[in-house]
């Protein structure tokens, strides 16, 4: 059924509305990360002090801190559709990839609501200098929109895997290892007060590739 | 060093799993991710070693031992995937699609992010002037090795290949006999039948659903990798500032990394008390006066390039790690004396654009 732009375009806007509304529904998925995120940051913090003056240890431990919430909590948006046996009901009333696309949103919001809550903590727990904020957001933004289509074709296949959740973080480190590199590049750059475009170029190359790879792929994440 | 992993090489056979379905590609692929992972362990070790006699530490995260060990694990993560998934028409698709992704990453990997720190590699290997500057018998061997471990690697392909499809036929012959009487031969026959029969008819189908979108969406996404390809180069070239001066160096607080040559002779040097205190030469001209406490690398004295890790503490760079490069023992005769790019270092900026390797060759 070959669907116009404004069809393809509601789909997914329903799919994603589909995908808040259940997480708001238990708040399991967002509850469960949240609390990874805080407990990582918690851990960092007690381990490694209020490290002030140490940019760059910081800048890594950000990201890392970022990461580990991702893989901890990022496959459940496709692993929930087939715990709870729906994932044919949804694949009844949208193509794969107007689903995909969806969920790729969905873990952009979700990712966002991470953040909010992670960075200002790690901020104040870390006693971190002042931020420039145009070009920390941008660093952050253009990471979070790789970290969230990585997650979400990995998360497609995993879901479809014997070991569904186990598997997601060893699968998914290769694939976010350029994106480690230069966003924590790019952030320590920020508060060393050095250019940023080299980190954010990079960011955003890497960020297109991966976009563009997966809307060729998400055709193929399900048989007919 | 001569040896490649053939990374690339099962990624074509992978996406023509998705265009054509047929088990014997994912064959392919499987014994090519199998192989990569044994001969990448192969050269990772080798060099490792190679590396400890030349540059005085096993591992060091230089580029190419950086981008060697993302592969590494980039083939584990695939087989660790496969083992995972039951069916062998799923397996195929899902391996596919991640060896896809995986595709993207790999020219980041191995080109873009390690060549933001600078290398040790001799560049005589391959470099930016774009020819093989080595010496006459290094050559020599560089390419009996290339060949030769190619070869072995296309033999042990088809070895293992052939190994699966005899594994393949006796699962099938082995559930025929377990199913009604139809007679082994009669059972084969009618599965492969089935298959000729239904494969095309899929993928027709398969074609005709998403035609519209299908074209719209090709060009778009061939659009944007071409486009992020162009930037990530770009970016790549931007990001070629390796070491930080000598200057930086000595208002730093913490643990920096020093790159220069050797400013005159008249070092110090005790192994016996593993001491070794010289004056490094920065590409500025700046001196700058070091003192290294460790194991003292064995062809310290014919360096060209060194670099030092450690912290500037009162008059001095206090180095903990040191790392000399010495291609001499690769380079040609005849670069020595003329030709040779400056101090064998390449620097960032726009003066000296140079990189020091450019395919991903060696490790």
């Amino acid at each position: 059924m070959p669907n116009s732009g404004s069809n393809s375009a509601v789909a997914v806007w329903s799919v994603l509305r589909k995908e808040c509304r259940t997480e708001w529904r238990t708040r399991y998925g967002l509850n469960a990360a949240l609390l990874f995120a805080v407990t990582s940051l918690t851990a960092v913090s007690f381990a490694a002090g209020r490290l002030g003056n140490r940019t760059d240890i910081m800048a890594a431990l950000f990201w890392i801190v970022l990461l580990f919430a991702t893989l901890a909590s990022m496959s459940h948006a496709f692993v929930r559709e087939v715990e709870s046996r729906t994932m044919l009901l949804l694949r009844l009333v949208a193509t794969p990839t107007e689903i995909a696309v969806g969920k790729l949103l969905f873990n952009l919001l979700f990712l966002c609501v991470i953040e909010a809550v992670t960075v200002p903590l790690f901020m104040v727990l870390m006693g971190a200098p002042p931020v420039r904020w145009g070009q920390f957001l941008a660093v952050l933004g253009l990471g979070t929109v790789s970290l969230a289509a990585s997650s979400t074709l990995v998360g497609a296949v995993i879901a479809q895997t014997r070991g569904r959740g186990a598997l997601f973080a060893g699968v998914s480190l290769p694939l976010l290892l350029p994106v480690l590199a230069a966003a924590v590049g790019g952030t320590r750059e920020m508060w060393a007060a050095n250019s940023v475009a080299p980190s954010l170029k990079l960011l955003g190359a890497y960020a297109v590739a991966l976009l563009a790879a997966s809307l060729l792929l998400y055709d193929h994440l399900w048989e007919d | 060093m001569g040896r490649r992993p053939r990374a690339g090489l099962g990624h074509a056979a992978l996406r023509a799993i998705l265009v054509k379905r047929d088990s014997e590609h994912d064959d392919q692929a499987a014994a090519a991710a199998e192989l990569g992972v044994l001969f990448t362990v192969v050269a990772t070790v080798s060099g490792s070693l190679w590396a400890k006699a030349m540059w005085g530490s096993y591992w060091n995260w230089d580029p190419r031992e950086t981008s060697i060990f993302f592969v590494l694990i980039l083939y584990i993560a695939y087989l660790a995937l496969r083992g995972s998934i039951e069916g062998d028409e799923k397996r195929a698709r899902l391996s596919a699609i991640y060896s896809a992704i995986a595709f993207v990453a790999v020219p980041f990997l191995m080109f873009v992010v390690p060549r933001m720190y600078e290398g040790l590699h001799p560049d005589p290997i391959i470099n930016n002037r774009g020819k093989v500057d080595m010496d006459p018998l290094i050559r020599l061997c560089f390419f009996m090795m290339l060949i030769g471990f190619t070869a072995l690697y296309f033999w042990l392909q088809t070895l293992r290949v052939r190994v699966t499809r005899l594994e393949r036929r006796r699962e099938l012959a082995r559930e025929c006999d377990h199913g009604p009487q139809l007679g082994r031969v009669g059972c084969l026959a009618a599965r492969v039948g089935a298959a000729l029969l239904l494969a095309p008819a899929g993928r027709e189908a398969g074609q005709r659903t998403g035609e519209v979108t299908m074209n719209f969406k090709t060009i778009l996404a061939v659009g944007l990798g071409v486009a992020a390809i162009a930037i990530g180069v770009s970016s790549f070239k931007q990001t070629m500032t390796p070491y930080i001066g000598f200057a930086e160096a000595r208002k730093a607080s913490g643990l920096v990394q020093v790159n220069g040559k050797l400013a005159s002779k008249d070092y110090v040097i005790n192994k016996e008390e593993q001491y070794l205190k010289f004056k490094l030469q920065d590409t500025n001209g700046d001196v700058m006066p070091v003192e290294y406490r460790g194991v003292i690398p064995g062809n310290f004295d014919q360096a060209v390039s060194i670099v030092a890790i450690g912290a500037f503490k009162g008059d001095h760079f206090e180095a903990n790690q040191l790392l000399v490069k010495c291609p001499s023992k690769y380079q040609a005769m005849e670069s020595e004396t003329g030709g040779k790019h400056p101090d064998g270092v390449p620097q960032g900026g726009p003066a000296g654009p140079a990189a020091p390797e450019t395919t991903g060759v060696a490790s």
